[in-house]
């Protein structure tokens, strides 16, 4: 098990600093980041100054061996343009998407399990046609659509909800996320409608449920303890797997409801040729990718011993 | 199914058809005609800001709450671009030109309540120049005073130029004599800071919690999210400012800062809150027109042509380009939210001309002529590739243009770059052949329009500031005269004989200037535009809304459930 860990360290590693040398490769082909930070009207002397302060002159080898070794350190560099380090600013947003992330799944576990266990139950009936064509139209649904037209009939003209923004205080940042949150979850909780639905389709027919009745149970308790509970292992992996598309569904609701997160200081850094925040970011969230892929690959091998043959 | 299908079209159709519930301001003033202190102005920019440290803002939208926070010797007035006394009460220049003396006001005071004294300016300044210490963008604007060089390449310890005569007495001297200094004293970059609270924060913490000055102080800044200022109690010029606080949203849409504006949650919205469509219907809404104000922007909007490249190094063919654009089509395709342009100072800017003789216009044949002088009676033989930067507009400007020089024969390929690139491939030599362009002004004065753009001191081989790399010895030595001449008129129309040369030459074809273009709420008074600063509101207060029409407004507002409200829509189709 301890040489199955190491080889998948290694590999880990070695993913880690492909992406981080792919990166900084890419960022001396963009332009040219005194540009960005002294303005594109200043001078000369001025572009010159800021190249020298933030070591933008330096040959490509040594900007690429002080890169590594300050990442190594897990330094991730100062911003050009906030003149912070890159880490904090991304501790300063992580919190408010992963708050988003949070109620994004919570809205599709509760509604779409709700709204899939109905349809379900009235099989055959309008109702269910109605459901299947509300998830249809909620899987076909591009976020930058849906985003702006909940915005414009609930927050805007019903007043139901704030107008985007984030709020002050806890409870305030959760009123203002409902419903960006309800947007990035529109997708995923019509997925999880549909599956829960088909899968209590056929768990409804089973011996065992038909045994329930038999036994006088009552109908909630067979649906919520018997049934409901089987249907529900496919819809807890999918939700697991759902928490990247998350990530960049963020980047485009962040941006329709002036939600201060991740994927806002992802699009600003891009924009503003910030090269260490770029970098941060790419290496975060490549670094969380590999790190929930390195939990599941270890959780196969323990629940299964054959992958941890060499 | 199909009649579900029905159902359900119609639903949206009337959720998305429901009345508009801000045809008409929500609160209207309580009717004060005296200035009055108190409550918090709201407004919003879809950015985020990286530092309130005046050395280094250089931005728009950071220089806003920069502006609010800090005060330098001198200013403009209120809604003008006429220089005036601020923290200095005055100041006398030598009879070379080459030295000022600012007299400091009597008790001018930091936020924190630290007296200022002239050894806070020379720090302040020092501060600011410092290359190993701050990389601030407005350094080269300092280039004139004793002794830059040698500060900024590290061989001096302090800046010679700079001196106290007394506590109260700031002097500067220059290398020459320069009559735009005063404007350059005037920018952020020269504010005051407190040394102590420099050197205890540092210069990073300094720039996310720094104070000034200016007539606010920062109470708060959540990053991405808001900038939260207060009244300073110890601002120079008490009574102003009438605020209490002003809170600046960062990062907010435009299509959500103008729904809150008009949902009554912004007392302001200003150019950037409004797209095309809410510019139109604002306008035409006679509930709303008595807040608008419409001004003219400090900034000109241009096509450049190389004048080192062919065919653009025939100033035949640049002049065909000058007389082939039609401007008006411009304009009508952003619905007049810009306004031809036929010179290069913009409305405001002391110098301008409307239409002086040898202004740019629109003529065809004009266009046709001056290509046959070219020698392209029939138009070019190859197509001349446009450069554009991001952004839609910039696109419909190219097929735009596209259309007008096809006209005289001119093929044109539209290649759109990343702003970075964009700027980074105008600045080096043999480039770019031909590309939108512009300039918003450092201060209002001609010479911050023309020598950047146009002083073959502005080219070099990659990071050039003359993108049209247009070179003219007698331009350089008329702009180097009037830089120095002490007569006001006399030096306005050296600038004025300066805009006619480049008008026969054509180095740019001048297109457009922007209108500015800001909605109040009805209780929002004494908010004048203003040509340098922008959303200035130092001087803006709020004509509050009294007691018993807010009490009106709640019992209305309570009448409506979510339900009720769902039904009144409806009920407006």
């Amino acid at each position: 098990m301890l040489r199955y860990l190491a080889r998948r360290l290694g590999w880990a590693l070695f993913v880690l600093w492909f992406v981080a040398s792919v990166t900084f490769v890419g960022t001396l082909r963009v332009g040219d980041p005194a540009t960005a930070i002294a303005g594109p009207h200043a001078s000369a002397r001025d572009r010159a100054f800021v190249r020298r302060f933030y070591h933008l002159d330096d040959p490509p080898r040594v900007q690429y061996a002080h890169y590594l070794s300050h990442l190594a350190r897990g330094d991730l560099g100062q911003s050009f343009r906030y003149h912070q380090p890159v880490a904090r600013l991304i501790a300063q947003r992580l919190p408010r998407t992963l708050l988003l992330g949070v109620m994004t799944l919570a809205f599709e576990f509760f509604v779409g399990i709700a709204v899939g266990t109905l349809a379900a139950l009235k099989r055959g009936t309008r109702f269910e046609s109605l459901i299947l064509g509300a998830t249809f139209v909620g899987i076909s649904t591009p976020t930058f659509l849906s985003g702006k037209l909940f915005l414009i009939v609930f927050a805007f003209r019903l007043g139901l909800f704030p107008i985007g923004g984030y709020g002050e205080g806890f409870f305030d940042h959760v009123r203002h996320g409902l419903l960006p949150a309800m947007v990035i979850g529109l997708l995923g909780t019509a997925s999880q409608a549909r599956m829960v639905r088909s899968e209590m389709v056929e768990i409804l027919q089973t011996e065992y449920v038909r045994t329930a009745r038999a036994k006088g149970l009552s109908e909630v308790q067979v649906v919520l303890g018997h049934a409901l509970r089987n249907a529900l292992l496919p819809v807890i992996t999918s939700l697991g797997l759902s928490f990247g598309a998350l990530f960049s569904g963020a980047i485009v609701t962040e941006a329709i409801f002036a939600w201060p997160g991740m994927g806002r200081l992802a699009f600003e850094s891009i924009t503003g040729l910030d090269l260490p925040v770029i970098m941060g970011t790419v290496i975060f969230a490549s670094t969380g990718i590999l790190a929930g892929t390195l939990v599941s690959d270890l959780t196969y091998a323990v629940l299964d011993p054959r992958i941890r043959r060499p | 199914m199909t009649r579900l299908a029905l159902a359900l079209t119609a639903l949206m159709a009337a959720l998305l058809g429901c009345r508009d519930p801000y045809q008409t301001p929500r609160f209207l003033g309580a009717g004060s005609v005296t200035p009055r202190r108190g409550g918090t102005l709201r407004f919003a920019y879809d950015a985020d800001i990286a530092t309130t440290d005046p050395a280094l803002t250089n931005d728009t939208v950071a220089g806003i709450p920069t502006r609010l926070m800090y005060e330098g010797l001198v200013n403009y007035a209120p809604g003008s671009a006429e220089l005036v006394p601020a923290l200095a009460s005055g100041w006398r220049v030598s009879p070379d030109g080459r030295a000022f003396t600012f007299a400091l006001r009597d008790n001018i005071r930091f936020a924190n309540g630290r007296a200022i004294t002239c050894d806070d300016f020379v720090y302040s300044w020092e501060r600011a120049l410092d290359a190993r210490r701050l990389p601030s963008p407005g350094a080269e604007n300092f280039r004139l005073i004793e002794g830059f060089d040698a500060y900024r390449g590290g061989r001096a310890a302090h800046l010679s130029g700079l001196s106290c005569a007394d506590s109260r007495h700031f002097v500067v001297r220059l290398t020459a004599a320069d009559q735009t200094f005063l404007n350059v004293v005037a920018m952020r970059f020269a504010a005051a800071v407190p040394r102590e609270v420099v050197e205890a924060m540092g210069d990073e913490r300094f720039g996310r919690e720094g104070l000034g000055a200016g007539p606010f102080v920062l109470e708060r800044w959540e990053p991405n999210v808001r900038v939260v200022l207060r009244r300073n109690p110890y601002y120079y010029d008490a009574p102003r400012p009438w605020l209490d606080r002003v809170v600046f949203e960062l990062s907010v849409a435009r299509h959500l800062q103008y729904m809150r504006f008009l949902a009554g949650e912004l007392e302001l919205a200003h150019t950037y809150s409004l797209s095309t469509a809410d510019y139109v219907s604002v306008l035409r809404n006679p509930a709303w027109r008595p807040y608008v104000t419409r001004t003219p922007g400090a900034t000109i909007g241009a096509l450049l042509t190389n004048c080192e490249m062919p065919p653009f190094d025939n100033v035949h063919v640049r002049r065909a380009v000058t007389f082939a654009v039609d401007r008006d089509s411009l304009c009508r395709a952003r619905n007049y939210r810009i306004t031809p342009a036929a010179t290069l100072y913009p409305p405001g800017i002391p110098g301008h001309r409307a239409q002086p003789p040898g202004a740019q216009r629109f003529d065809l044949a004009a266009a046709r002529r001056e290509l046959s002088l070219a020698g392209h009676p029939e138009g070019l033989a190859d197509e001349v590739e446009l450069w554009i930067g991001d952004g839609d507009a910039g696109l419909v400007y190219g097929q735009l243009l596209q259309a007008d020089l096809a006209r005289i024969g001119i093929r044109v390929r539209i290649k759109q770059a990343s702003n970075s690139v964009y700027y980074t491939s105008l600045g080096r030599r043999h480039t770019v052949k031909m590309a939108f362009t512009g300039w918003a002004m450092d201060y209002p004065d001609p010479s911050n329009f023309i020598e950047p753009n146009f002083h073959s001191r502005g080219i070099a081989e990659d990071g050039s500031s003359n993108h049209a790399f247009y070179r003219n010895p007698s331009l350089d030595a008329l702009l180097d005269r009037a830089k120095i001449e002490g007569d006001r008129a006399r030096r306005l129309r050296m600038y004025q004989d300066a805009e006619d040369i480049l008008l026969n030459d054509a180095p740019w074809t001048f297109m457009t200037t922007p209108v500015d273009v800001h909605v109040v709420q009805p209780y929002v008074r004494n908010f004048t535009p203003h040509p340098v600063w922008n959303e200035y509101v130092g001087d803006t207060w709020l004509d509050l809304p009294t007691r018993a029409f807010m009490l009106s407004e709640s019992r209305r507002r309570s009448g409506y459930g979510p339900l009720a409200f769902l039904a009144a829509s409806l009920g407006g189709l």
